[in-house]
C-alpha cells in the first residue's frame, strides 16, 4: 500500500506521536473535569443528521451506502453526532452531561484546502444553564492550550444573539442578507447591502457600527456607546469578565460581528487562534436552538479544536525524555527491568539490541533522543551535553526534579 | 509587521494609487525593480500573481490584500472582504459569437453540455449550476476570445472592461453573471490581530468613496 486517497494523510513518527501526546492530555485533562469520553460511529445515516446540516456542509458530505443499503454518510460535525445521541440516549434526570473527544470528521474539499479528514478534540457540556458553564469549558479548554505549549492563543468571543438583536431591526429579507453576508465574511457585502437598502438613520448606526466592533475588551465600552440600550450585552460581558478574572484577559478579543458557519449556534461563541499556526485553531459556543430540535429543552455549550494545528507547535520537543536503553551482552531480563522503572516513571524508551555500542549511541543520535543508557556499566548518557551519569543517582535527581 | 499582498500586472498600478489616497507609504514599490518582497515603514509587501492573491491570504502568508472579486470567488478561500475599494469596476460576462446568442435565447434545456472556455472553471460551474445547466468547461490560462472562434468552445466567461476585445473578435455579452471591483481582504487571523490598522482602512475607503460621490 504505497498510494492513499486524495486528500487522506497517514502520520507516522514524531508527528503521529505529537497527534497522539496531544490528544492524551487532552482527554485527560476533561476526564478530570468529570467529561465522559465518547466514541461515536464513523457513519452516520443521512435521514438523522441532513436537516440539521447547513447547505454549505450538505454540499460536501461524504455520501455512501452501507452494504445494508442504507444511505449514509462519513460523520460531517461530532457535535450533531453527540446531541443526537444524548437526546436519545439520555434521561432528562441524566442530565447535565459532560462528554469529550478526539475523533475524526469527514467533509468534501474546500478550496483551496485539500484534505478530507480533520482530526478533532471537543467536548460539550449540555443542560447545565447559566454563564458558569461558558467560562468552565472555556477555560478548560485554555488550559489544555496551555499544556500543549499554546499559551498564547487568543480567544475571539462574540454572541449572535446581539447579531440577531442588531439585524431584527430591518426587514426581515434584509436581515437574512446582511446575517449571510457576515456568515461569508463578507463586510464589503454587508455595507454594499446597507448602501442598496435604506435603513432609517436611527437604526443605521448600530448596522454600521456592528462589524467594527473588533478589538480588545475595552470595545466593551464603545459596544455599550454605539449600541441601542436593550442590546443584551449580559451575556457577553459576563462572559469576559469572568474569564479575565480567571487571568486570561490578555488572550481574549472581542468581534461582535463574528459569526461561524455551522448554523446551529445561538448566543456567546469563540474562536481560538495561535500566534504559532496561521490558520484557526477552532471554535465553538453556545447552541441551545440546536439541542431544542433534538426535543432537549435547555443550555448546550461546546467547542472543537483541530488536533493538527494544536499539535504543529509542539513537535520539535517529543524526544526530550526519550531514553535509548542499549542492553549490549546483559540479560534481557536486566535491560526490560530497568526500561520498565523509566517507563514507569514518564520516560520514552526504547531498546536497543545491538552488539555493537556506537550503533546503538548513533541511531539515539539519528533519532534526536536526549538519553542513551548502558545496562552493563549502569551509566546514562545525556547526549546533547555530553555528560554521563551514574543510572540510580539520576534517578534520584529527576524524581527530586519532578 | 503587517504583510501586504499586491496582485501584479496591470491592477498593480491601481492598488499604488489606491495606497497612495490612503496614505499608507508606499514610494518603495514603485522603485522595487524585480524584487517581489518590499518592506516599508512596518509593512513587508509582496507582489504575486493576481490568482493566486487569495491563496496567499488564505493560508496566512500574507495579513491583507487587494484582490478582484472575481478572483476571491473562484478561489474560494476561507477570507475576509474587509471593503468593496469601488475600483477596477469591470463584469464578469457569458459571452460567444451570435450562435451562442441564438443558443441562449432557446429554451433552457438546449444549454445542457454548453461548451465554455474560460479562466474561472469554479465560477463557470456554480453559474451554471445554479440554472440547472452542466457545462462542459475548457479551462484556459489566457486568450480566451480565441476558443470560440477556432470552434474549441461555445462561448467564454471572462472579465470584460469596454467590450472591445470582444468586438474585435466577433463575440457578444449573452449574460452578465457579476459585478467585479478590486477589494481589500485579510486573513481571519490577521482582522482580530490587526484591527487597529485593518479598521482604519474601511474607514479611509468610506471616506474615499464619499469624496468620488461629491
Amino acid at each position: 500500500m504505497t498510494k492513499i486517497p486524495s486528500g487522506c494523510r497517514i502520520y507516522s513518527g514524531p508527528k503521529a506521536a505529537s497527534i497522539e501526546a496531544a490528544r492524551n492530555t487532552f482527554l485527560k485533562v476533561f476526564s478530570a473535569f468529570g467529561y465522559k469520553v465518547f466514541c461515536p460511529s464513523t457513519i452516520q445515516l443521512l435521514s438523522s443528521c441532513w436537516s440539521k446540516l447547513p447547505p454549505s456542509i450538505r454540499e460536501k458530505l461524504i455520501v455512501l451506502n452501507t452494504p445494508y443499503g442504507e444511505a449514509a454518510c462519513l460523520r460531517p460535525d461530532l457535535t450533531l453526532t453527540a446531541v443526537s445521541y444524548i437526546s436519545s440516549h439520555y434521561a432528562p434526570q441524566e442530565r447535565p452531561l459532560r462528554i469529550c473527544y478526539a475523533d475524526k470528521i469527514f467533509l468534501g474539499p474546500e478550496e483551496p484546502e485539500t484534505n478530507l479528514e480533520h482530526l478533532q478534540l471537543g467536548a460539550e457540556l449540555i443542560g447545565w444553564d447559566g454563564n458558569g458553564a461558558d467560562i468552565e469549558i472555556i477555560s478548560i479548554m485554555l488550559k489544555v492550550l496551555d499544556l500543549l505549549g499554546h499559551n498564547d492563543a487568543q480567544v475571539v468571543i462574540g454572541d449572535t444573539n446581539i447579531i440577531d438583536f442588531i439585524l431584527k431591526k430591518t426587514a426581515p429579507d434584509i436581515a437574512q442578507s446582511l446575517r449571510n453576508a457576515l456568515l461569508r465574511q463578507s463586510l464589503a457585502e454587508y455595507y454594499s447591502i446597507l448602501e442598496r437598502h435604506p435603513v432609517p438613520q436611527l437604526k443605521l448606526s448600530p448596522l454600521l457600527a456592528l462589524p467594527t466592533l473588533k478589538g480588545e475588551t475595552t470595545i466593551l465600552e464603545k459596544a455599550e456607546r454605539l449600541l441601542p440600550k436593550e442590546t443584551p450585552l449580559e451575556d457577553i460581558k459576563y462572559v469576559i469578565s469572568s474569564l479575565e478574572k480567571l487571568g486570561y484577559a490578555k488572550r481574549i478579543v472581542v468581534d461582535f460581528a463574528l459569526s461561524r458557519r455551522l448554523n446551529y449556534y445561538s448566543g456567546p461563541i469563540f474562536e481560538v487562534y495561535s500566534p504559532r499556526s496561521r490558520k484557526l485553531l477552532g471554535g465553538g459556543g453556545r447552541y441551545d436552538a440546536l439541542l431544542t430540535s433534538y426535543g432537549i429543552i435547555g443550555q448546550a455549550i461546546g467547542f472543537a479544536l483541530d488536533l493538527e494545528g494544536i499539535t504543529q507547535a509542539k513537535e520539535s520537543n517529543t524526544t526530550s525524555n526519550w531514553v535509548m536503553i542499549w542492553a549490549g551482552k546483559a540479560s534481557p531480563k536486566n535491560a526490560m527491568e530497568k526500561a520498565n522503572i523509566l517507563a514507569d516513571r514518564g520516560f520514552h524508551v526504547e531498546l536497543s539490541w545491538t552488539n555493537n555500542r556506537q550503533q546503538s549511541i548513533d541511531l539515539a543520535k539519528r533519532r534526536k533522543f536526549r538519553w542513551w543508557l548502558s545496562i552493563s556499566l549502569n551509566k546514562i548518557y545525556d547526549l546533547g551535553n555530553a555528560c554521563e551519569y551514574d543510572l540510580a543517582e539520576w534517578l534520584e535527581k529527576e524524581e527530586r526534579k519532578c | 509587521m503587517l504583510t501586504f499582498a499586491l496582485p501584479k500586472g496591470r491592477m498593480l498600478k491601481t492598488c499604488i494609487k489606491l495606497l497612495k489616497e490612503m496614505n499608507i507609504p508606499c514610494v518603495n514599490i514603485e522603485n522595487r525593480g524585480r524584487a517581489l518582497v518590499i518592506e516599508e515603514e512596518g509593512i513587508r509587501y509582496i507582489l504575486v500573481k493576481p490568482m493566486d492573491v487569495p491563496t496567499y491570504v488564505h493560508h496566512g502568508a500574507a495579513d491583507v490584500a487587494f484582490a478582484g472579486s472575481d478572483v476571491i470567488w473562484e478561489s474560494g478561500a476561507s477570507l475576509v472582504e474587509i471593503t468593496d475599494t469601488q475600483e477596477g469596476l469591470c463584469r464578469l460576462v457569458i459571452a460567444g459569437p451570435q450562435s451562442l446568442v441564438n443558443l441562449f435565447l432557446k429554451h433552457k434545456s438546449s444549454l445542457m453540455g454548453i461548451r465554455i472556455a474560460t479562466k474561472y472553471p469554479n465560477i463557470t460551474k456554480q453559474y451554471f449550476s445554479s440554472m440547472g445547466i452542466q457545462p462542459e468547461v475548457i479551462p484556459l490560462k489566457g486568450s480566451i476570445e480565441l476558443a470560440p472562434l477556432l470552434g474549441l468552445s461555445d462561448g467564454i466567461l471572462d472579465i470584460v472592461q469596454t467590450g472591445e476585445t470582444l468586438r474585435a473578435n466577433g463575440l457578444q455579452v449573452v449574460e452578465e453573471v457579476t459585478q467585479v471591483s478590486l477589494r481589500i481582504i485579510a486573513n481571519n487571523k490577521s482582522v482580530h490581530e490587526h484591527w487597529d490598522k485593518l479598521g482604519r482602512f474601511l474607514e479611509k475607503i468610506r471616506i474615499l468613496k464619499e469624496r468620488k460621490r461629491l
